[in-house]
């Protein structure tokens, strides 16, 4: 296999996803973020956004503290040693295949691009 | 890429950009200023600064709620150094800015005349410059998610600047508005770019963060 093809093939599915990049993205900026940020931010559904966190929840990725504000449920995420680590090390092979694909070579710094 | 650069962005600066939060700052200073200017001499009745103190207190603590409720929550880690330091030396600045400015005496003793800009104006330009720079700064590769907040901040800050040249622009119509000094009028505007600046921001995260999400039903 071609070096783009390895590295395709050593991205974390759980974490590649589109929907759940985007929590833990948001995540791995702050200490914790309560539902509605990560709903609004994200634009998904209450539903969506449910069943991604569940996801990383059992993957360890995230912890979940469910209480009461202002005699109103609120889920307060934060993300876990290891999710935060998954996360930079996701971006990392993003920012490997972007370099490869633009054919500059691993070690070189990168262009700056958006 | 960008996408990841916008939530990062707004998530790690998310209590910068409620704007709403400066409206009751602004609307105060302003209001105390032009109450202050219509006073002859100082005054000994305080109702009227203990009710914008009050209001502005109350007002403030209705949009804390507001955020919570339809933006969310974010906790952010504590760092000391450098934001928090200098907003912490923002305010006893701004108080030393205020004394100078409304105290021709000490102006005329250090410079030998009176001052033609207000050192409050000036100083609160600078604050939201440094404030907004540090903002941007992590997010500078960042281009396309940044420029739009530069503007927003670097327009603020110029407005700013034209507020603090009170003898030059103000004088005329100050005296015609029945304020006591150009000074007052100075710090009237500053109120008034404050509230700008704050509705401007909260576009800003309004766009950022988009329109709220429903459940499919």
């Amino acid at each position: 296999m071609s070096p783009l093809s390895d590295h395709l093939a050593a991205l974390d599915r759980l974490v590649h996803d589109p929907a759940r990049l985007s929590i833990l993205t948001a995540l791995a900026s702050c200490q914790s973020a309560d539902f509605t940020f990560l709903q609004r931010l994200t634009q998904l559904t209450g539903g969506n956004l449910s069943s991604h966190l569940i996801k990383l929840e059992e993957a360890g990725l995230v912890e979940m503290e469910k209480t009461f504000k202002d005699r109103r449920p609120n889920t307060r995420i934060s993300i876990t040693v290891r999710g935060r680590q998954a996360v930079q090390k996701h971006w990392q092979q993003l920012d490997d295949l972007r370099r490869e694909a633009q054919g500059v070579q691993p070690d070189e710094p990168p262009s700056g691009l958006e | 890429m960008d996408d990841l650069a916008r939530i990062r962005f707004v998530t790690a600066n998310y209590s910068t950009l409620q704007g709403l939060r400066s409206l009751p700052i602004g609307v105060g200073l302003a209001a105390a200023s032009y109450w202050s200017s219509l006073q002859q001499g100082p005054s000994r009745d305080l109702t009227y600064p203990i009710l914008f103190a009050g209001v502005c207190s109350l007002a403030y603590w209705m949009i804390d709620r507001y955020y919570a409720r339809v933006f969310g929550r974010v906790k952010l880690p504590r760092r000391w150094w450098p934001g928090s330091l200098v907003r912490l030396l923002f305010a006893p600045l701004a108080l030393a800015a205020f004394v100078f400015d409304t105290t021709p005496q000490v102006q005329e003793r250090i410079f030998g005349n009176e001052l033609p800009v207000s050192v409050f104006a000036l100083l609160t330009a600078a604050g939201i410059l440094f404030d907004g720079c540090l903002s941007i700064w992590p997010f500078r590769r960042y281009r396309k998610t940044v420029a739009s907040y530069l503007a927003i901040v670097g327009a603020g800050s110029l407005l700013l600047i034209a507020a603090s040249f009170h003898q030059a622009l103000f004088a005329g119509w100050a005296a015609a508005a029945g304020l006591r000094s150009s000074v007052d009028a100075s710090y009237i505007l500053v109120g008034v770019v404050l509230v700008l600046l704050g509705l401007v921001t909260h576009i800003y995260l309004t766009d950022k963060m988009g329109a709220p999400v429903g459940d499919a039903v």
